[in-house]
């Protein structure tokens, strides 16, 4: 009998302690992953603990200073006091803070920006599959700490759950989809929970891809006829195309959908919408349909706007072609405008409209000012970049990127000055990061940046989203 | 109890134990290996935190580490036995002191009904470790002599026990209740026992409901005693229910004589009730899924020579087993064929049927493909749970990609388990010296064999064109060129048939192939004038004899005796409606 609870004890225990293995996962070839060198980071941001991928040699001493503070950490894997490094942080304010460490020659730099970031951001974690899906979930991550809440659980209700969007960041107004057979849309208005059916008989399915409209009284939605199809070739795997897709923008106060023959022509498909910062212009992405089977590489969206009256909700007839991506061969999607209005960053692909499947997907920015475009090349990688967003200040963009694996998306960050100009990107930081992203087997999806704890009582959204009852959407065409 | 009634006791439920055993060993293997396969107990922090933060989450955690062992179907058997004969004997213990030994075979009761239980394959044993668990609290609690002290601790234990093991624990303290009634003078030490414990029982859950993103019915009813959300663990529930019943009744026997009257009381409901408890097809099935899976392909051929299987998946594994041991274009038609989708099923969204599926297009080289229908298995598993099967096949077919450091996420979860750590450490070195990959015979077969140079997007719709183009990709590939003929055949396209043979000028002049060519000249020409000299004399005699005995009216039963194994036989008497069907699934499927 002792034996057996020794056994017993002994497995508990084994599987109960954590250590540090440098051998786990194979990232990067660099000294360090995640890859903290020469990075500009907010003030308010969790420590950035990272590990040496040398798994043999003397024990590393890393040696953080400023000034005359000075912090040195002993060991492969660098984990930080939470006070200490806020400490230094608040310290070096505006400067750098100098890292040297004693096996590697050269030393590098943190550069500590005046910008703060928001307190925390969300995201959904789902694997990165294909049709079918399993244990997904909408997370809400503090940035300061390594806190991470569950907002909602599809073991709830075994539905979907994605798109999760709140407005400028908002905790307390956001949107968010459920599919299967739970279907609806959830719409958090100041606190009031509703669920909404969103497919008219006008519309040719229900929203899709979400962006709010400043004033938080318009929804701007895509409605999309999504299939999937799969590549032989060993460097290719999911294609995710429409079959048919056409814009609207939601009317919160009268809770009607408007659409305009600029935004659904049946000879175009018309996705990904978005709102500019002063709500009166709507950018979304068209492209001119092709057969699936055959000309799938052909399909290329462009960049394109149309006028909106917040006013009356009137939406423009006449289109602008903002950025002509089908020219250089390329496709744009996914346009997300700064809030102050300056900037407005979108994806690159070869071609289609999910560039989370392209390896080459790169992030652009396009200065509203000057009309100059350029690919952000110290934030982009080889790897596919893709789902950003902004911060409420406009200062920091987070986005997704599947550099560390090639499969599993994770958030980026990226400081964006004045000027439009990025900084390198570093990773969503994590306590032991190595560990934490080595056997998370799923990826951080649609990231989005909150300004505070979202309001999310999971117990009422599953009786909304299990209700049979749902708010059912009008339509209109716009004047 | 006399010694003989103690000696007849332990016989009883060491034959108990024996018989359960030798039925999932010999007659329900492979319900134990489908159970393994639709797991991925690892020993981590991680998983093992994350198991217990689920209410009933140490049971499942216990349940993980049992099930492991199922990768050895005697293993497995003898785990389940001995949960079996626990709960039995515990049930036994629990029955109030002085006990008849005629209430002995009452003890059996809530066993049988979990024996009944493990019958479903997505009825999962964390609801036995549970009721084993909960068992022996209650054991352990109806041992303390202070009443009033072992009421504080049975209420003060009921929210532990159910965290620890979910639901089906809110029967320890009906045992301790039970127990203590007994002995106890008066009404009221009970009442309030009662009440007590009623009431720290509804707190628990709706602690657990604000705490646990799970439905209400699924925090009371078991958050994994069942693989599927929605259905209630019916069997699991009856067999927790009846420990207190039987306690109860074991008060309530007071004659040593009734000992036969209660042992039919058990055998005789469970007997009539276990033919509807099993299910023997399935675990047909189950064996050619698990046979694929570890390639046992004469094993397989063997177990269709004396079953004769009909159902799409059976088919398919042995169709798959045929091309691999060369046998597909000389044999196929000797075994039942159910039209295409028993050659390349389309894609069904569950948890089963992608696995032998995906093997199959493993098989083909078809890589992505296989790698899509691993993934959605392991995805698929309704109770959110991974694959150490499927996570195996995914690390495969990314390394095979090139995805090598996807591969390794895989490989490094792998390293976490009993049964598959040795295959994991290997492929860990693979992944370190990636030129050591193509050392491997079956890696550098499969790379070989894989499309390379075209791309194009799967279609269920084309897929003679798929089959055709992997072929043309690397002509050894020999597995897709029967496959793309097969597909043909199966689908009463000669024309088709013929254009392919003689498009990809295959020298094997295989039996079905010679009988499909001599059809299709007797229905374009009138004599046998210039008909394809591959065709032998023997089935062009055959074929003759087939004519003029069709021609004739026999009946289907002596055509098939005769001609069962041809593609004659299958082209005439096999019903269109198969390969209608077919074509409609895929286009449905497609759209």
């Amino acid at each position: 009998m002792r034996t057996i609870i020794h056994i017993a004890l002994s497995i508990l225990l084994v599987s109960s302690c954590y250590r540090f293995d440098p051998t786990e996962a194979h990232y990067t070839d660099g000294p360090i992953w995640p890859d903290y060198m020469d990075v500009t980071i907010p003030v308010n941001i969790a420590p950035l603990n990272f590990c040496y991928t040398a798994a043999d040699g003397p024990v590393p001493e890393t040696t953080f200073s400023h000034g005359d503070m000075s912090v040195t950490i002993k060991g492969r894997e660098v984990v930080w006091k939470a006070k200490e490094w806020k400490k230094l942080l608040e310290a070096a304010k505006g400067s750098d803070i100098i890292v040297k460490s004693s096996v590697l020659q050269d030393s590098w730099t943190m550069h500590v920006s005046e910008d703060e970031i928001d307190y925390g951001i969300t995201y959904r974690l789902i694997a990165p599959g294909y049709e079918v899906f399993s244990k997904i979930g909408i997370y809400e991550r503090k940035l300061s700490d390594y806190d991470e809440r569950t907002l909602l659980e599809n073991t709830q209700f075994n539905s979907c759950i994605n798109c999760h969007t709140p407005h400028k960041g908002d905790p307390d107004k956001y949107s968010f989809h459920i599919r299967g057979r739970h279907g609806g849309t959830l719409i958090n208005l100041d606190g009031e929970l509703g669920v909404y059916n969103t497919r008219t008989p006008e519309t040719i399915g229900s929203c899709g891809y979400t962006h709010w409209h400043p004033s938080g009284d318009y929804i701007a939605y895509s409605s999309n006829i999504v299939r999937q199809g799969f590549h032989v070739r060993p460097d290719k795997l999911i294609e995710v195309f429409d079959l048919d897709s056409d814009c609207q923008t939601y009317d919160i106060r009268n809770n009607t959908l408007i659409s305009a023959e600029s935004i659904k022509k049946k000879d175009v498909w018309e996705t990904y919408p978005a709102f500019s910062a002063d709500g009166r212009t709507m950018y979304f992405c068209a492209a001119t349909p092709r057969t699936i089977a055959t000309e799938f590489e052909q399909i290329r969206y462009n960049l394109c706007s149309v006028d909106f009256d917040p006013a009356t909700g009137t939406i423009g007839s006449k289109v602008d072609t903002v950025v002509f991506a089908e020219g250089m061969g390329k496709s744009a999607t996914f346009p997300r405008p700064s809030y102050d209005g300056r900037f407005l960053v979108y994806n690159i692909a070869d071609y289609g409209n999910f560039p989370l499947y392209h390896k080459e997907a790169d992030l652009w920015i396009l200065d509203l000012e000057t009309g100059e475009s350029r690919p952000m090349s110290k934030a982009n990688s080889d790897g596919t970049e893709s789902h950003h967003s902004w911060s409420s200040n406009s200062r920091w963009m987070m986005f997704s990127s599947r550099r560390d694996d090639g499969l599993y998306s994770r958030p980026y960050f990226t400081h964006i000055d004045e000027n439009g100009q990025e900084s390198k990107a570093f990773m969503l930081p994590q306590k032991h990061p190595l560990h934490y992203y080595s056997y998370q087997n799923r990826s951080h999806n649609v990231p989005e940046f909150v300004t505070g704890p979202v309001d999310m009582d999971g117990i009422s959204a599953e009786k909304l989203v299990t209700s049979k009852e749902k708010i059912q959407f009008g339509f209109r065409m716009s004047d | 109890m006399t010694r003989r009634q103690t000696t007849i006791s332990a016989i009883l439920s060491a034959t108990f134990v024996l018989l359960t055993f030798a039925f999932f060993n010999f007659l329900y293997p492979y319900h134990i290996h489908y159970q393994e396969q639709l797991q991925f107990f690892r020993f981590s922090t991680d998983y093992f935190l994350e198991s217990v933060v689920v209410p009933g989450g140490l049971g499942d955690w216990i349940s993980g580490f049992l099930v492991q062992f199922f990768y050895y179907a005697p293993l497995g058997a003898l785990i389940l036995s001995i949960l079996l004969g626990l709960i039995q004997f515990l049930t036994w213990k629990n029955m109030v002191k002085g006990s008849y030994a005629a209430s002995y075979p009452l003890s059996f009761l809530p066993a049988a009904a979990m024996f009944l239980f493990f019958g479903g394959e997505e009825n999962l044993i964390t609801a036995a470790v549970a009721l084993v668990a909960s068992l022996a609290a209650a054991l352990c609690l109806i041992k303390i002599r202070k009443d009033r002290l072992g009421d504080i601790i049975t209420v003060a234990l009921i929210p532990v026990l159910y965290v620890m093991f979910g639901g089906i624990s809110f029967i320890t303290p009906v045992i301790v209740g039970i127990n203590s009634a007994a002995r106890r003078k008066g009404i009221k030490g009970n009442i309030i026992f009662a009440g007590a414990a009623l009431m720290m029982a509804a707190v628990t859950v709706i602690i657990a409901r604000l705490c646990a993103p799970y439905p209400l019915d699924r925090l009371i009813l078991g958050v994994h005693y069942h693989r599927f959300s929605y259905v209630i663990p019916l069997f699991a529930w009856i067999s927790a229910i009846l420990v207190p019943i039987a306690v109860l009744a074991a008060g309530v026997i007071r004659k040593d004589k009734a000992f036969a009257l209660t042992l039919a009381t058990v055998i005789i409901p469970a007997a009539c009730l276990i033919p509807s408890s099993i299910d023997l097809d399935k675990e047909e099935l189950f064996g050619y899924d698990f046979m694929t899976r570890m390639g046992q392909w004469n094993k397989i051929l063997y177990a269709a020579d004396r079953n004769k299987p009909e159902s799409p998946i059976a088919v398919e594994c042995i169709n798959l087993a045929l091309a691999k041991t060369g046998h597909l274009a000389s044999d196929m038609f000797a075994f039942y064929q159910n039209g295409t989708s028993g050659l390349l099923p389309k894609y069904v969204r569950d948890h089963f049927t992608p696995g032998p599926t995906g093997t199959v297009y493993y098989n083909l080289g078809m890589i992505n493909t296989a790698q899509t229908f691993f993934f959605e298995a392991q995805e698929g598993i309704p109770d959110f749970q991974k694959s150490a099967r499927f996570s195996q096949a995914l690390a495969k077919t990314n390394l095979l990609n090139g995805n090598h450091a996807v591969a390794r996420k895989y490989v490094n979860a792998l390293k976490q388990t009993v049964f598959y750590r040795k295959w994991a450490e290997q492929t860990e070195r693979l992944l370190d010296n990636p030129a050591l990959i193509a050392a491997v015979p079956e890696y550098a077969h499969m790379l070989s064999v894989r499309i390379r140079s075209r791309d194009f997007l799967f279609s269920q719709d084309e897929m003679d064109s798929m089959l055709g183009l992997l072929y043309l990709d690397n002509t050894t590939n020999t597995i897709a060129m029967n496959y793309l003929l097969a597909w043909c055949l199966l689908r009463k396209d000669l024309q088709r048939f013929m254009e392919c043979h003689q498009l990809l000028q295959i020298g094997d002049d295989a039996r079905h192939y010679q009988e499909a060519a001599i059809l299709y000249w007797s229905l374009n020409h009138d004599s046998p004038e210039g008909m394809p000299g591959f065709i032998s004399r023997q089935v062009e005699s055959r074929f003759t004899k087939f004519i003029s005995d069709f021609r004739s009216g026999k009946n289907e039963e002596i055509m098939q005796k005769e001609y069962g194994d041809t593609y004659w036989f299958y082209y005439c008497y096999r019903s269109n409606t198969i390969i209608e069907e077919n074509d409609e699934n895929n286009n449905s499927h497609s759209s």
